[in-house]
């Protein structure tokens, strides 16, 4: 299935689903990415429709940012690999408010994908249905309730030496 | 009463001087269960980067991992370059897919030096590690530094490799394609090497798909999977390239620490033969596509979009992610080494195995975290075990294995 055929599938079984193809280079040298959103409710039957593009995608990562009302969360993954120059990198996006920031976890699916889901839930603050809690790359001196990439009063500003400020003077 | 008690292993590692905790639960000498704790050197760069232009930040990802110096900014730069829609330059590609697989060769070697080292032959570490020096000498005379080399820029590159230095390259690949057969029989053909880890260290190639494995590890497991091949980028789309498999050698992808040696040897040559074909094909051309930096940052300023860009590192797929918001900082930055996928393969690896196969098994995934020598293993009756006797018992199990195999 190439890009186009991956929207069109997403499309049809998530009706109101934001997708979009990216486009990079030329001839031989184009890139293609797929960017797709999903309401939080959809998010797993979305990573479980990946199954049936490719037997087993590959889940690569999960990034996240703070984005004011919401926390966003994209995951990373790779359709098509194995294929010359067919992957088509496909980043699912779901944004969670930040009353209630809770999602389905993928270790289900794809039980690697563990330390990037503690790390979320560690890096941001959101609550990830089924994984506990742990730090992973944070030293325990990081008091409770400050989240490193939070923008917010829950982020890392008052706390952070910032040592760039001297830098130049 | 349970016969089972709990080791900790680091929270600097015994096998690499790469700061990890591992915590096994083992029964006698087998090793029955294993969890890791990370974060001992983080250094909170992506926080970092939302406090500089990317310009700077492309110096900071030159310094996240010492070895992958060139891929860091590299997958940063082409994460840039996708968010702002930059074309690069063709010569420029190729100048960076050269040094790319010249960190491939460096890097590869590197590693067969201290897989070498855990297994107790240190010879093979000093030989290896004597003749890395020729790749690190053409990286600084290419670049003007054997390490931290600063020549890439998003949009290129800031040094164009000259047509007379291209004999100077060939000639350090011709050193490495004299030496290969010697390095080969020494890695795969040696009947110790072979002993401690034929069947050793197993990733099963639905392991290595479930845990999301990467690079050789996953292709050593059957998994066929090359970022380069995939997605082709830089050059790749322009050369001749397959992924390396244990079955190009007419070996069997099972998946043990063996068939990870088989791979990265593999590798080695392919970089060199990718060189080449680079070499050959590049024609003259800029190397920029903004020489000048002051317009490069206002266009960046500018940029509101995101980017992602995957690589292939000598490691696995590398993946960097940014997010540009018209500000003059990226608003979010995303890095993901291929040791942070390669982690949770080494439980399955690890699970069954004998403690004094952990260096190596450890080893074989290639693991990058940071540079530090120390290690304490301690069980609950708080007797402790140092970084050498840890290497001892290797040691020990290899000549054991010898005298065997003598007899």
């Amino acid at each position: 299935m190439n890009a186009a055929q991956v929207i069109e599938s997403f499309r049809k079984e998530f009706p109101g689903i934001e997708i979009s193809l990216a486009e990079q280079g030329a001839g031989r040298h184009k890139k293609v990415q797929v960017w797709a959103t999903v309401a939080v409710k959809d998010f797993k039957n979305a990573v479980k429709h990946l199954f049936t593009i490719q037997e087993y995608p590959h889940f690569s990562v999960s990034s996240g940012s703070d984005i004011g009302k919401e926390i966003e969360i994209i995951n990373h993954f790779v359709l098509n690999y194995g294929e010359p120059g067919e992957q088509v990198p496909f980043h699912l996006k779901v944004k969670l408010p930040k009353g209630n920031p809770v999602m389905d976890s993928i270790t289900g699916l794809f039980p690697g994908a563990v330390i990037s889901e503690q790390e979320k839930m560690e890096m941001l603050g959101i609550k990830i249905e089924g994984v506990p809690k742990k730090r992973v790359f944070t030293d325990e001196s990081m008091p409770a309730g400050i989240y490193p990439w939070r923008k917010d009063d829950k982020g890392p500003e008052k706390i952070a030496r910032n040592l760039h400020e001297g830098e130049g003077k | 009463m349970s016969n089972s008690f709990e080791l900790c292993v680091g929270p600097i590692h015994p096998a690499l001087k790469e700061p990890i905790k591992l915590d096994f639960t083992v029964e006698g000498e087998r090793v029955k269960g294993v969890s890791f704790s990370l974060g001992q050197v983080h250094r909170a760069i992506e926080w970092a980067a939302t406090k500089r232009n990317p310009i700077q930040v492309l110096y900071m990802a030159e310094r996240i991992c010492g070895i992958c110096n060139m891929c860091h900014p590299m997958a940063f730069s082409m994460a840039v370059e996708n968010a702002a829609n930059i074309e690069v330059p063709e010569r420029a590609e190729y100048i960076r897919t050269i040094n790319v697989e010249l960190e491939r060769i460096h890097s590869h070697i590197l590693w067969a030096g201290v897989a070498a080292h855990e297994l107790g032959f240190d010879s093979v570490m000093h030989y290896t590690w004597r003749v890395r020096e020729k790749v690190l000498d053409i990286i600084e005379y290419l670049n003007g530094n054997r390490i931290t080399k600063g020549i890439l820029m998003v949009g290129g590159v800031r040094r164009d490799i000259q047509e007379k230095d291209y004999g100077k390259v060939r000639e350090a690949l011709d050193y490495y394609k004299e030496l290969y057969a010697k390095l080969e029989g020494i890695m795969l053909n040696d009947a110790s090497v072979r002993a401690r880890t034929k069947d050793i260290g197993i990733l099963t190639k639905k392991n290595a798909l479930e845990l999301c494995a990467v690079g050789p590890t996953a292709r050593a497991s059957g998994v066929k999977k090359d970022v380069r091949v995939d997605w082709p980028y830089a050059a790749y789309p322009d050369l001749d390239i397959k992924p390396v498999l244990p079955e190009t050698a007419g070996f069997k992808a099972t998946g043990d620490t063996y068939t990870r040696i088989i791979v990265r040897l593999l590798e080695i040559k392919q970089s060199i033969d990718l060189i080449e074909q680079c070499l050959d094909k590049m024609k003259p051309g800029p190397i920029l596509a903004e020489p000048v930096l002051q317009k490069l940052l206002v266009q960046l300023k500018n940029v509101q979009g995101e980017g992602v860009a995957f690589q292939e590192a000598p490691r696995g797929e590398l993946i960097h992610y940014i997010k540009m918001t018209g500000q003059e900082s990226p608003y979010a930055w995303k890095v993901r080494a291929p040791t942070y996928a390669n982690l949770p393969p080494l439980v399955p690896m690890l699970s069954e195995c004998e403690i004094a196969d952990i260096p190596i098994i450890v080893a074989s995934i290639d693991p990058c975290m940071s540079c530090t020598n120390r290690a304490i293993i301690t069980d609950k009756g708080n007797s402790v075990l140092s970084m050498d006797d840890l290497r001892e018992l290797s040691i020990r199990k290899t000549l054991a294995m010898q005298k065997e195999a003598s007899k």
